[in-house]
């Protein structure tokens, strides 16, 4: 059998994906913490996305900056989940989550609290290290030290140990 | 492209900060052989009053945030044969469109900076052309043939898309232009 992973077509349908997901909140680039270390960002300029077909949303989500250091602002949440399966799987605590549904739907802390009410959370910094985009980050510190490459090999070195 | 020698070339700023005509002005002595073959026939830094007919290429900075920028670009629109989205302000909205999270964020922006935020005379101008209810990227209002994002689209870039169209091709914009 023979698999093809890169064509026109899928070209495409890889574009179109990343406009809805540009299209789906509010990103603005040339504001946001991540800009040149943004995941979306990237794939946008790889595949050439010079512009989103879709009128967008704006959006006005939450942002919990209650934390000591940890901001999420769910308007560039692409709802990955990264952060809340590092929560679960590496730092063991499960302080993430998802609530609602669809186009509603938003990561919260413990059973919605505010992030400084989170009784779980360890503050271990883990989410805003995975957080492809600037959804979480560390208040005051350069993204390009949260996002330090090393992350990957220590999760799976940490994996692979467990 | 016409009978003219030179390519008649306008470049339009609407609601940006000026920054991308900054980006077109760092293409420094390249603008040199540029002026070799275009014609600057409408530009913030050529004091022209009107814009002109048969247009070859216009570049726009900025989104559409008013109804006479609204005007403005359906009157460029007719008036140019190919119209290209110059940053991410045209592209996107961008900053100024930070707004537009807010319902009805052409009254509330307003009573922010004019009410709330004067401490003097606080009033809200009337005299001024009136916000549309959201600031929108040019191409939610008219058609736009290119898109050249960024904030702002570096020199090399708009160099890289004047000189592929005025060579009669199109650009590849794949790994070339990114948004922020």
């Amino acid at each position: 059998m023979e698999v093809t992973t890169n064509s026109d077509r899928l070209k495409d349908y890889r574009k179109m994906v990343v406009q809805i997901l540009l299209a789906e909140r509010t990103h603005i680039c040339s504001v946001c913490v991540a800009n040149d270390h943004c995941e979306l960002q990237a794939m946008a300029k790889e595949l050439g996305v010079e512009h989103v077909m879709f009128e967008r949303n704006w959006t006005a989500e939450p942002v919990d900056s209650t934390h000591d250091f940890l901001v999420i602002d769910r308007n560039r949440c692409i709802l990955c989940t990264r952060c809340i399966r590092v929560c679960d799987q590496i730092e063991g605590v499960h302080t993430l989550d998802l609530k609602l549904r669809g186009k509603d739907t938003e990561v919260i802390m413990d059973l919605d609290e505010k992030w400084v009410n989170s009784c779980s959370c360890t503050s271990c910094r883990k989410c805003a290290k995975v957080c492809p985009v600037g959804a979480i980050y560390i208040e005051g510190e350069p993204i390009d030290y949260t996002k330090h490459k090393d992350i990957a090999e220590f999760v799976l070195a940490r994996r692979q140990h467990k | 492209m016409t009978q003219n020698p030179k390519v008649r070339v306008a470049t339009v700023w609407l609601s940006g900060c000026s920054g991308c005509h900054m980006s077109f002005l760092d293409q420094d002595e390249r603008l040199v052989d540029l002026a070799q073959k275009i014609q600057l026939v409408y530009s913030p830094i050529a004091d022209v009053k009107i814009f002109p007919e048969n247009v070859d290429v216009a570049l726009i900075e900025g989104a559409i945030a008013n109804d006479e920028q609204l005007r403005m670009l359906e009157n460029v629109r007719s008036r140019t044969k190919i119209l290209i989205s110059l940053g991410d302000c045209a592209v996107t909205g961008n900053v100024t469109a930070l707004r537009n999270s807010w319902r009805h964020s052409d009254q509330e922006v307003l009573e922010r900076a004019y009410k709330e935020k004067s401490d003097l005379n606080a009033a809200i101008p009337t005299d001024v052309p009136k916000l549309l209810i959201k600031a929108r990227p040019l191409h939610e209002a008219v058609k736009v043939d290119f898109y050249v994002p960024g904030c702002p689209p570096h020199a090399d870039l708009i160099n890289y898309v004047l000189t592929e169209l005025l060579a009669g091709r199109t650009p590849k914009m794949e790994g070339k232009t990114k948004y922020g």
